[in-house]
């Protein structure tokens, strides 16, 4: 099966530091899969230079055999990025006309909005739970509510592609887990495939179906059992850090 | 003075119909240059017309056509200074105002013929707006509320997060291309109207008054458009009416419209309690 998103000797520098070196892989329809490494391995970088936020110094991704840089199918591609408590706090947009962005990549210029959109928008923020924030200044929400508008935001135009920047870092376990089930369910019954970016090894091992772990460079790309077993990853983790991750989540 | 009375004057009628597209340009465009925190470049760009129009007087050409092309080109060497020069953007906007101001000092100290006018320029003088001022600024006025209208989704996306908005195929170098150079337009068409000391403030007072009360995008675009016209005309009537300098008395409306909005919010908590 042609992969839908190929990452081919990948690699990026800041300067004279290389952050991502020689990094290659695929992601299959249907995958969840959980970028993890600590902080500064380059996994957010990674992100976006699969998102063309940033270009790779070296190397080629596609997304669908597109070369990533002529890429312009966005509509196919949904994205939460990371510290959403980084938002102006002054933005004076309402939860619902916040997600209704989400809609853009659908429309061809001149871009409007008609009364289908406003329901499929309505539609997303029900399934995140947040109709009754629908009015609300995105400015007065808290932590967990902005990170379930933005992810109805991405939802809302139902991408084949979801990629999620370190969704949990800052919200509740409450919210986490709902996260977590949520986005679950949303590979599994709509068959979306999802880019995981996280530090949160054990509970995203519970999810996803492919773990890849970064480190500038990948030091492993398989399933959590085979991330369990690795001597590599004991070696690379630690033989105690590696059993307490996988005991807890067997 | 009866109000209906002054509105027979001619003059007046001008400065009002020129007044209220201008308000109506500066405040829904200042709204995403404050969230872009892009509101210091019609402050720079302000100060690029004074030396484009000491220019245009100093050849004999008449200063709006030579100021609308160098302002926009100016507006483009800013965000090329900012993008490829890796210089930062308030930077940018400092070098290229600073040049211009000294242009514009240079020919106002060589030739003193035009000085007078240079001034009327400074300050700006809405009541003396003639027919063909009026409807240049019409017509550049509904191009610029146009393509506004055009990109206001693209707009509004890239002012809450430019990540995100590029993830949805927005643009952010043909936007950021196209707000600087409307930027640029309007600038040079507000210069007649509070001149070009005080063009900034029409750019920022009423998009800031919006933000302390609005509650929702839409919402915010209304009440920095409603706020703009309305201190326009009450700025000038009352100027006319007591006799003070239009464009500062517009300035001052906008600004206690803000303080009154400022207020208002500061004090809403206090009085729910």
């Amino acid at each position: 099966m042609k992969p839908i998103l190929s990452v081919q000797n990948a690699s990026f520098h800041y300067g004279g530091n290389e952050v991502v070196q020689d990094v290659t892989f695929d992601v299959q329809l249907g995958d969840y899969i959980a970028l993890v490494g600590h902080n500064g391995s380059g996994k957010s970088t990674l992100l976006k230079l699969l998102l063309n936020l940033l270009t790779p110094s070296s190397g080629k991704i596609t997304l669908w055999g597109t070369p990533i840089n002529i890429f312009s199918d966005w509509k196919r591609i949904g994205y939460l990025p990371q510290n959403v408590q980084l938002f102006n706090p002054l933005f004076p947009a309402t939860v619902r006309e916040v997600v209704a962005l989400g809609l853009l990549s659908q429309k061809q210029f001149p871009k409007r909005l008609t009364n289908v959109d406003r329901e499929i928008v309505d539609n997303a923020l029900k399934q995140m739970h947040i109709m009754s924030l629908a009015d609300r200044l995105v400015g007065e929400l808290s932590g967990g509510q902005m990170q379930r508008t933005l992810l109805a935001r991405a939802i809302v135009n139902t991408p084949e592609l979801l990629f999620l920047d370190e969704p949990v870092s800052a919200i509740d376990t409450e919210t986490r887990n709902d996260f977590f089930t949520y986005t679950a369910k949303l590979n599994k019954e709509k068959k979306t495939t999802i880019i995981l970016v996280t530090h949160d090894i054990e509970h995203s091992g519970g999810y996803a179906n492919k773990m890849l772990y970064l480190d500038k460079k990948i030091l492993f790309y398989g399933n959590f059992g085979q991330l369990c077993a690795s001597p590599h990853m004991k070696q690379h983790l630690g033989e105690e850090i590696q059993h307490i991750m996988c005991h807890q989540h067997s | 003075m009866d109000i209906i009375a002054i509105l027979h004057y001619g003059f007046i009628q001008r400065a009002f119909i020129t007044g209220i597209f201008v308000a109506l340009l500066c405040s829904t465009l200042g709204l995403f240059l404050i969230l872009r925190r892009l509101s210091l470049i019609g402050d720079g760009l302000s100060h690029v017309s004074f030396g484009a129009i000491a220019i245009g007087l100093f050849f004999g050409i008449y200063p709006l056509f030579v100021a609308i092309p160098l302002v926009i080109l100016a507006s483009i060497a800013i965000l090329q200074l900012t993008e490829r020069a890796k210089v930062y953007g308030d930077a940018a906007i400092g070098i290229l105002s600073s040049v211009a101001l000294a242009i514009g000092v240079i020919l106002a100290s060589t030739s003193h013929g035009f000085t007078v006018d240079l001034f009327s320029y400074l300050f700006g003088n809405i009541l003396a707006i003639s027919t063909f001022e009026m409807i240049i600024s019409i017509i550049l006025s509904v191009v610029v509320l146009l393509v506004l209208y055009l990109f206001y989704y693209d707009l509004v996306s890239l002012s809450f997060n430019e990540q995100l908005a590029q993830v949805s195929g927005v643009s952010a170098k043909k936007i950021n291309m196209l707000l600087v150079v409307l930027t640029a337009i309007t600038v040079v068409l507000s210069v007649r109207v509070v001149g070009i000391m005080l063009i900034s403030s029409l750019l920022i007072l009423p998009a800031v008054t919006a933000l302390q009360v609005a509650r929702s995008f839409k919402n915010a675009l209304i009440l920095s458009a409603s706020s703009a016209v309305l201190a326009l005309l009450i700025g000038i009537v009352i100027s006319f009416t007591i006799n003070i300098p239009t464009g500062a008395t517009i300035v001052l409306v906008n600004f206690f419209f803000f303080l009154f909005a400022l207020i208002r919010n500061t004090l809403r908590p206090l009085i729910r309690k």
